[in-house]
């Protein structure tokens, strides 16, 4: 029972240098507990994701908490990508299915869905005045800008997680990015 | 270099994805242009904007939660025998063989039963032989490695008249821990008909506590239903509560408690 244990904390560290996709199939063979490590790794940047995109952190943590219980239920049908393409096409599925139901209940759609207003006074004049910008961004636009600037997802990783082509992808970063330049300094006085 | 093409670039010319001409070109137009280099300004700013947002940090409370549902999920981890590495067996020519060693000795009895009239008590014998081997061999199949076997296996079970505690173990052992639905399904099928067996409502009870897979919930819920036992009752109301229950599960579990009140 002891030795059992010792050797199971040593697999454990032995992964904790191992790169995702090792880890994640590693989960998919049965060894659940190897999942914290990828929780870890990836909890807060899955979260900062969906704060961006609705910035509500009971909805955000509560969504957190169930994109690595779906990774983990659904462990067997990890194919061996990239990981963090996998976990995030999970985030964005599960989240606009939420926005989906939200609609629905509430008739609020992610185009009206405002970021960061409660901590709003303590924000740069820089900072409040990009959310004003993101703001007026649809929500695909504002998607594909989170995902590529504040993600720090390149423009392959995004055409994979979103089914479409890296120059495709480059093209509308770039054009949302020159419609922010101009509301952005538009809207100099808020 | 006009100042159209220039700002189509602009952020291609910030990321230094231009070649080296033309980066040299937007370089050389922007020293020159007043209008662009405003515009090449006001980019930067927001692009620096973008860095300026901090990150949040969410609570401890998501990291507690993730253990439970780690915790949760790693109780209903079943065991997958499919994966262990026995040789296959030919469970053909393994039948084969005993049909005919059978034969042979049936033969013989129906020969010595005409000679006399002691043979009955060997022709008794001869059956309880017979059907001895036959529940010995589905046994052994029950853990062959290929779904189709094991399913064949369970299926033998009808075949026994009156099973033993071992072969209505090896079955719930099958209806727990089958890595296959359609195995665990021929189980739910088997047991149903030892519906008197307290063992075999107690293994339904316990199965529909774990099992995941929607049809077989259905099936494990009409049979106990159908037995009238009523501690299904937790298990189906919890099916209820659950999320991740589909709405014809949720429909049957509804009927059933209807019944079991």
């Amino acid at each position: 029972m002891n030795r059992g244990l010792h050797t199971e904390t040593l697999t454990q560290r032995g992964l904790k240098h191992q790169s995702d996709e090792m880890i994640m199939q590693s989960v998919a063979n049965g060894n659940l507990d190897a999942m914290t490590i990828l929780f870890d790794r990836y909890h807060e940047w899955i979260y900062n994701f969906l704060y961006k995109m609705k910035p509500d952190a009971a909805f955000c943590e509560d969504l957190t908490q169930n994109v690595f219980y779906k990774a983990l239920r659904y462990r067997t049908s990890y194919s061996g990508g990239k990981f963090a393409s996998w976990i995030f096409s999970i985030a964005r599925n599960l989240f606009h299915d939420e926005v989906k139901k939200e609609k629905y209940r509430t008739n609020v759609s992610l185009d009206n869905l405002r970021v960061v207003e409660d901590k709003e006074e303590d924000l740069s004049d820089e900072v409040k005045r990009l959310h004003v910008v993101l703001n007026k961004l649809k929500a695909e636009e504002k998607e594909i800008i989170v995902m590529s600037r504040f993600q720090g997802m390149k423009y392959q990783q995004i055409a994979e997680v979103i089914g479409s082509s890296e120059v495709a992808v480059k093209t509308k970063v770039h054009r949302v990015l020159k419609k922010m330049k101009t509301l952005y300094f538009e809207n100099r006085i808020v | 270099m006009k100042c159209n093409t220039v700002e189509n670039k602009m952020i291609l010319f910030l990321e230094g994805e231009l070649d080296p001409k033309q980066h040299a070109e937007m370089e050389a137009h922007i020293a020159s242009c007043s209008n662009c280099q405003q515009m090449l300004e006001e980019t930067k700013a927001l692009l620096d904007a973008f860095g300026k947002v901090e990150d949040e940090v969410p609570s401890p409370r998501v990291k507690q939660g993730f253990m439970e549902l780690l915790e949760e999920e790693k109780s209903l981890q079943q065991f997958t025998i499919g994966k262990n590495n026995s040789k296959e067996f030919a469970w053909k020519t393994a039948f084969q063989i005993a049909a005919s060693i059978l034969l042979l000795i049936g033969g013989y009895a129906i020969g010595s039963f005409q000679k006399g009239s002691e043979s009955n008590v060997e022709i008794a014998q001869l059956r309880e032989e017979t059907s001895q081997l036959k529940q010995d061999m589905m046994l052994a199949m029950l853990d062959n490695r290929s779904v189709s076997k094991r399913i064949q296996a369970v299926n033998y079970s009808e075949d026994i008249a009156m099973p033993d505690a071992k072969v209505l173990e090896a079955l719930i052992d099958r209806l727990h821990f089958d890595g296959n639905v359609n195995v665990r399904l021929a189980a739910v099928e088997a047991l149903s008909r030892y519906s008197e067996n307290e063992k075999v409502k107690d293994a339904f009870i316990k199965s529909l506590t774990n099992e995941t897979n929607p049809n077989i919930q259905i099936a494990v819920i009409q049979f106990l239903v159908e037995v009238q036992d009523k501690r299904a009752r937790a298990p189906m109301q919890k099916l209820l509560e659950h999320s991740e229950t589909p709405k014809f599960v949720k429909d049957q579990v509804n009927e059933g408690l209807v019944i079991l009140m």
